[in-house]
Protein backbone atom coordinates (compact mmCIF):
# COMPACT_ATOMS: atom_id res chain seq x y z
CA UNK A 1 0.00 0.00 0.00
CA UNK A 2 1.31 3.18 -1.40
CA UNK A 3 2.22 6.09 1.44
CA UNK A 4 -0.50 8.45 -0.85
CA UNK A 5 -3.17 6.22 -0.53
CA UNK A 6 -2.82 5.80 3.06
CA UNK A 7 -2.72 9.47 3.29
CA UNK A 8 -5.95 9.31 0.95
CA UNK A 9 -7.73 7.05 3.23
CA UNK A 10 -6.46 9.37 6.89
CA UNK A 11 -8.30 12.11 4.60
CA UNK A 12 -11.46 10.02 3.82
CA UNK A 13 -11.71 9.51 7.47
CA UNK A 14 -11.55 13.01 8.64
CA UNK A 15 -14.09 13.80 5.80
CA UNK A 16 -16.28 10.71 7.43
CA UNK A 17 -16.38 11.79 10.72
CA UNK A 18 -17.21 15.69 9.78
CA UNK A 19 -20.45 14.38 7.37
CA UNK A 20 -21.59 12.11 10.31
CA UNK A 21 -21.38 15.11 13.28
CA UNK A 22 -22.96 17.36 10.97
CA UNK A 23 -25.85 14.90 9.97
CA UNK A 24 -26.62 14.18 13.44
CA UNK A 25 -26.71 17.82 14.65
CA UNK A 26 -29.27 18.51 11.31
CA UNK A 27 -31.31 15.72 12.55
CA UNK A 28 -31.05 17.61 16.05
CA UNK A 29 -32.43 20.46 14.42
CA UNK A 30 -34.81 18.89 12.33
CA UNK A 31 -36.46 16.97 15.01
CA UNK A 32 -36.80 20.60 17.26
CA UNK A 33 -38.17 21.96 14.21
CA UNK A 34 -40.88 19.23 13.67
CA UNK A 35 -44.45 20.33 13.16
CA UNK A 36 -47.19 18.45 11.58
CA UNK A 37 -48.71 21.57 9.80
CA UNK A 38 -46.41 20.85 6.72
CA UNK A 39 -43.19 20.19 5.29
CA UNK A 40 -42.26 24.65 4.78
CA UNK A 41 -43.28 25.11 8.18
CA UNK A 42 -41.08 22.38 9.73
CA UNK A 43 -38.53 23.82 6.99
CA UNK A 44 -38.69 27.00 8.69
CA UNK A 45 -38.52 26.08 12.61
CA UNK A 46 -35.52 23.96 11.65
CA UNK A 47 -33.93 26.77 10.51
CA UNK A 48 -34.48 28.78 13.39
CA UNK A 49 -32.37 26.70 15.33
CA UNK A 50 -28.92 28.78 14.62
CA UNK A 51 -26.66 27.08 16.58
CA UNK A 52 -27.57 24.23 15.27
CA UNK A 53 -27.65 25.23 11.82
CA UNK A 54 -24.02 27.04 12.23
CA UNK A 55 -22.50 23.57 14.16
CA UNK A 56 -23.61 21.56 11.50
CA UNK A 57 -22.63 23.77 8.50
CA UNK A 58 -18.60 23.95 10.24
CA UNK A 59 -18.95 20.18 10.34
CA UNK A 60 -19.70 19.97 6.40
CA UNK A 61 -17.39 22.78 5.47
CA UNK A 62 -14.55 20.57 6.79
CA UNK A 63 -15.79 17.51 5.05
CA UNK A 64 -15.79 19.02 2.18
CA UNK A 65 -12.10 20.61 2.15
CA UNK A 66 -11.21 16.51 3.71
CA UNK A 67 -12.81 15.64 0.96
CA UNK A 68 -11.47 17.32 -1.95
CA UNK A 69 -7.98 16.48 -0.52
CA UNK A 70 -9.11 12.80 -0.23
CA UNK A 71 -9.94 12.53 -4.35
CA UNK A 72 -6.33 14.00 -4.92
CA UNK A 73 -4.93 10.91 -3.80
CA UNK A 74 -8.08 8.16 -4.49
CA UNK A 75 -10.04 7.06 -6.75
CA UNK A 76 -14.11 8.17 -6.60
CA UNK A 77 -14.81 4.21 -6.20
CA UNK A 78 -12.19 3.50 -3.73
CA UNK A 79 -12.73 7.12 -1.73
CA UNK A 80 -16.80 6.94 -1.99
CA UNK A 81 -17.42 3.84 -0.54
CA UNK A 82 -14.84 4.14 2.23
CA UNK A 83 -17.24 7.12 3.17
CA UNK A 84 -19.61 4.97 4.56
CA UNK A 85 -17.64 4.03 7.87
CA UNK A 86 -19.16 7.79 8.28
CA UNK A 87 -22.88 5.46 8.29
CA UNK A 88 -21.29 3.84 11.48
CA UNK A 89 -20.40 6.71 13.18
CA UNK A 90 -23.82 7.69 12.49
CA UNK A 91 -25.35 4.92 13.66
CA UNK A 92 -23.03 5.04 16.79
CA UNK A 93 -24.15 9.01 17.02
CA UNK A 94 -27.67 8.18 16.95
CA UNK A 95 -27.35 5.82 19.94
CA UNK A 96 -25.36 8.38 22.21
CA UNK A 97 -26.80 11.49 21.11
CA UNK A 98 -30.05 11.14 19.63
CA UNK A 99 -31.00 8.28 22.18
CA UNK A 100 -32.85 6.30 18.94
CA UNK A 101 -32.60 2.48 19.20
CA UNK A 102 -30.26 0.35 17.73
CA UNK A 103 -31.69 -2.94 17.25
CA UNK A 104 -29.35 -5.98 16.77
CA UNK A 105 -29.84 -6.53 12.75
CA UNK A 106 -28.22 -3.36 12.93
CA UNK A 107 -25.52 -4.26 14.59
CA UNK A 108 -24.78 -6.83 12.10
CA UNK A 109 -25.03 -4.27 9.06
CA UNK A 110 -22.09 -2.42 10.99
CA UNK A 111 -20.13 -5.15 11.11
CA UNK A 112 -21.01 -5.90 7.57
CA UNK A 113 -20.08 -2.74 6.51
CA UNK A 114 -16.86 -2.59 8.02
CA UNK A 115 -15.41 -5.62 6.57
CA UNK A 116 -16.80 -4.32 3.11
CA UNK A 117 -14.77 -0.65 3.89
CA UNK A 118 -11.66 -3.09 4.63
CA UNK A 119 -11.85 -4.95 1.25
CA UNK A 120 -12.36 -1.66 -0.91
CA UNK A 121 -9.72 -0.44 1.26
CA UNK A 122 -7.32 -3.25 0.24
CA UNK A 123 -8.28 -3.05 -3.52
CA UNK B 1 -65.68 -19.30 11.45
CA UNK B 2 -63.12 -17.60 13.69
CA UNK B 3 -61.16 -14.92 13.03
CA UNK B 4 -57.73 -14.68 13.47
CA UNK B 5 -56.16 -11.86 14.61
CA UNK B 6 -55.10 -9.34 11.60
CA UNK B 7 -51.16 -8.43 12.47
CA UNK B 8 -50.61 -4.36 12.89
CA UNK B 9 -50.53 -2.68 9.24
CA UNK B 10 -46.78 -1.58 8.90
CA UNK B 11 -45.85 1.85 9.12
CA UNK B 12 -46.40 3.90 6.18
CA UNK B 13 -43.16 5.61 4.56
CA UNK B 14 -44.71 9.02 3.22
CA UNK B 15 -44.37 9.91 -0.46
CA UNK B 16 -42.48 12.66 0.49
CA UNK B 17 -39.97 10.36 2.42
CA UNK B 18 -39.74 8.62 -0.84
CA UNK B 19 -39.04 11.03 -3.49
CA UNK B 20 -36.37 12.74 -1.46
CA UNK B 21 -34.46 9.92 -0.83
CA UNK B 22 -34.54 9.36 -4.82
CA UNK B 23 -33.44 13.11 -5.12
CA UNK B 24 -30.32 12.25 -2.94
CA UNK B 25 -29.03 9.67 -4.39
CA UNK B 26 -29.27 11.65 -7.56
CA UNK B 27 -27.70 14.21 -5.98
CA UNK B 28 -24.99 12.14 -4.29
CA UNK B 29 -23.67 10.68 -7.22
CA UNK B 30 -23.56 14.35 -9.57
CA UNK B 31 -21.73 15.54 -7.06
CA UNK B 32 -19.30 12.79 -6.64
CA UNK B 33 -18.91 12.92 -10.27
CA UNK B 34 -18.32 16.93 -10.72
CA UNK B 35 -16.14 16.89 -7.75
CA UNK B 36 -13.39 14.35 -9.11
CA UNK B 37 -13.56 16.12 -12.40
CA UNK B 38 -12.77 19.05 -10.50
CA UNK B 39 -9.92 17.63 -8.64
CA UNK B 40 -8.57 15.89 -11.49
CA UNK B 41 -7.68 19.24 -13.96
CA UNK B 42 -5.54 20.77 -11.00
CA UNK B 43 -2.17 19.15 -11.60
CA UNK B 44 -1.17 16.20 -8.94
CA UNK B 45 2.04 18.02 -8.16
CA UNK B 46 -0.09 20.85 -6.71
CA UNK B 47 0.40 20.99 -2.30
CA UNK B 48 -2.46 20.71 0.03
CA UNK B 49 -3.43 24.36 0.15
CA UNK B 50 -2.30 24.77 -3.60
CA UNK B 51 -5.18 21.70 -4.46
CA UNK B 52 -8.04 23.71 -1.99
CA UNK B 53 -7.23 26.55 -3.97
CA UNK B 54 -7.35 25.68 -7.26
CA UNK B 55 -10.41 23.28 -6.77
CA UNK B 56 -12.46 26.30 -5.13
CA UNK B 57 -11.58 28.69 -8.31
CA UNK B 58 -12.97 26.55 -10.81
CA UNK B 59 -16.20 27.52 -12.04
CA UNK B 60 -17.48 24.16 -11.97
CA UNK B 61 -16.87 24.72 -8.10
CA UNK B 62 -19.93 27.55 -8.09
CA UNK B 63 -22.34 24.10 -10.05
CA UNK B 64 -21.02 21.76 -6.70
CA UNK B 65 -22.07 24.68 -4.43
CA UNK B 66 -25.73 24.85 -6.25
CA UNK B 67 -25.64 20.74 -5.64
CA UNK B 68 -24.82 21.04 -2.14
CA UNK B 69 -27.77 23.56 -1.42
CA UNK B 70 -30.14 21.02 -2.81
CA UNK B 71 -28.64 18.25 -0.96
CA UNK B 72 -28.71 20.37 1.97
CA UNK B 73 -32.58 21.79 1.54
CA UNK B 74 -33.44 17.80 0.56
CA UNK B 75 -31.80 16.58 3.87
CA UNK B 76 -33.74 18.91 5.83
CA UNK B 77 -37.38 17.87 4.79
CA UNK B 78 -36.68 14.25 5.06
CA UNK B 79 -34.94 14.70 8.14
CA UNK B 80 -38.00 16.42 9.38
CA UNK B 81 -39.96 13.35 8.41
CA UNK B 82 -37.93 10.36 9.20
CA UNK B 83 -35.16 8.72 11.41
CA UNK B 84 -31.91 9.32 10.53
CA UNK B 85 -30.44 5.75 11.17
CA UNK B 86 -33.51 5.03 8.45
CA UNK B 87 -32.57 7.45 6.02
CA UNK B 88 -28.95 7.74 5.59
CA UNK B 89 -28.53 3.69 4.54
CA UNK B 90 -30.82 4.11 2.42
CA UNK B 91 -29.19 6.43 0.66
CA UNK B 92 -25.90 4.84 0.20
CA UNK B 93 -27.48 3.15 -2.74
CA UNK B 94 -25.71 5.82 -4.45
CA UNK B 95 -22.33 3.75 -3.84
CA UNK B 96 -23.45 1.48 -7.09
CA UNK B 97 -24.76 4.52 -8.81
CA UNK B 98 -21.15 6.31 -8.08
CA UNK B 99 -19.00 3.00 -8.90
CA UNK B 100 -21.15 2.74 -12.61
CA UNK B 101 -20.07 6.38 -13.39
CA UNK B 102 -17.09 6.19 -11.99
CA UNK B 103 -15.71 3.68 -14.32
CA UNK B 104 -18.15 4.94 -17.12
CA UNK B 105 -16.82 9.36 -16.87
CA UNK B 106 -12.95 8.35 -15.12
CA UNK B 107 -12.62 5.03 -16.78
CA UNK B 108 -11.81 4.11 -13.01
CA UNK B 109 -11.10 -0.18 -12.81
CA UNK B 110 -13.81 -2.07 -10.84
CA UNK B 111 -11.43 -5.04 -9.55
CA UNK B 112 -13.21 -8.35 -7.99
CA UNK B 113 -12.12 -6.92 -4.60
CA UNK B 114 -13.04 -3.26 -4.77
CA UNK B 115 -16.40 -5.16 -6.41
CA UNK B 116 -17.53 -7.23 -3.60
CA UNK B 117 -16.50 -4.88 -0.86
CA UNK B 118 -19.17 -2.72 -2.55
CA UNK B 119 -21.61 -5.72 -2.44
CA UNK B 120 -20.87 -6.23 1.42
CA UNK B 121 -21.57 -2.79 1.88
CA UNK B 122 -24.61 -2.92 0.48
CA UNK B 123 -25.65 -6.54 2.26
CA UNK B 124 -24.27 -4.01 5.60
CA UNK B 125 -26.50 -1.20 4.60
CA UNK B 126 -29.72 -3.55 3.94
CA UNK B 127 -29.40 -4.70 7.29
CA UNK B 128 -29.32 -1.53 8.87
CA UNK B 129 -32.34 -0.05 6.40
CA UNK B 130 -34.88 -2.25 7.07
CA UNK B 131 -36.58 -1.05 10.40
CA UNK B 132 -39.83 1.66 10.50
CA UNK B 133 -38.84 4.60 9.36
CA UNK B 134 -40.07 6.43 12.80
CA UNK B 135 -38.97 4.81 16.11
CA UNK B 136 -39.78 5.94 19.92
CA UNK B 137 -37.09 7.67 21.63
CA UNK B 138 -35.55 5.36 24.02
CA UNK B 139 -37.80 5.62 27.11
CA UNK B 140 -40.48 7.73 25.07
CA UNK B 141 -43.45 5.88 26.45
CA UNK B 142 -44.97 7.08 30.14
CA UNK B 143 -48.63 5.68 31.49
CA UNK B 144 -50.96 8.66 32.48
CA UNK B 145 -53.33 8.32 35.46
CA UNK B 146 -55.76 6.67 33.51
CA UNK B 147 -52.94 3.83 32.65
CA UNK B 148 -53.04 4.63 28.92
CA UNK B 149 -50.05 4.39 27.27
CA UNK B 150 -49.13 8.21 25.68
CA UNK B 151 -46.11 8.73 23.45
CA UNK B 152 -44.33 11.63 24.07
CA UNK B 153 -42.63 12.07 20.82
CA UNK B 154 -41.27 14.82 18.59
CA UNK B 155 -45.12 15.90 17.37
CA UNK B 156 -46.21 16.50 21.54
CA UNK B 157 -43.05 18.44 22.12
CA UNK B 158 -43.36 20.64 19.00
CA UNK B 159 -47.11 21.01 19.53
CA UNK B 160 -46.65 22.42 23.05
CA UNK B 161 -49.65 19.90 23.79
CA UNK B 162 -48.14 18.12 26.13
CA UNK B 163 -50.61 16.05 28.51
CA UNK B 164 -50.91 17.37 31.84
CA UNK B 165 -49.01 13.61 33.38
CA UNK B 166 -46.47 14.41 31.06
CA UNK B 167 -45.15 17.62 32.01
CA UNK B 168 -41.64 17.13 33.16
CA UNK B 169 -41.04 15.76 29.65
CA UNK B 170 -41.75 19.14 27.65
CA UNK B 171 -39.00 21.40 27.45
Amino acid sequence: MTSDRLLGIAFVLAAALGEAVGHVIFKNAADRGHRPEGILASLRAALAEHGHIAGGLAAFVLDILFWTLALKFLDVSLAFPLSSLSLIMVVFLSRLWLKEKISPRRWIGVALILIGTVFVGLS
Amino acid sequence: MTQLPQPAAPLRVPPAVILGLIAAIVLDTAVQMLWKHIVLAIPSSAGLAQTLLAAASQPAAWILLALFLAQFFCWMIVLAKADLSFIQPITALSFVTVAVCSVFFFHERLGPLRAVGIVLILAGVRFISRTDHRTAPLGGHKKDSNGECATVGLSDRANGQVHKDNKEAAP
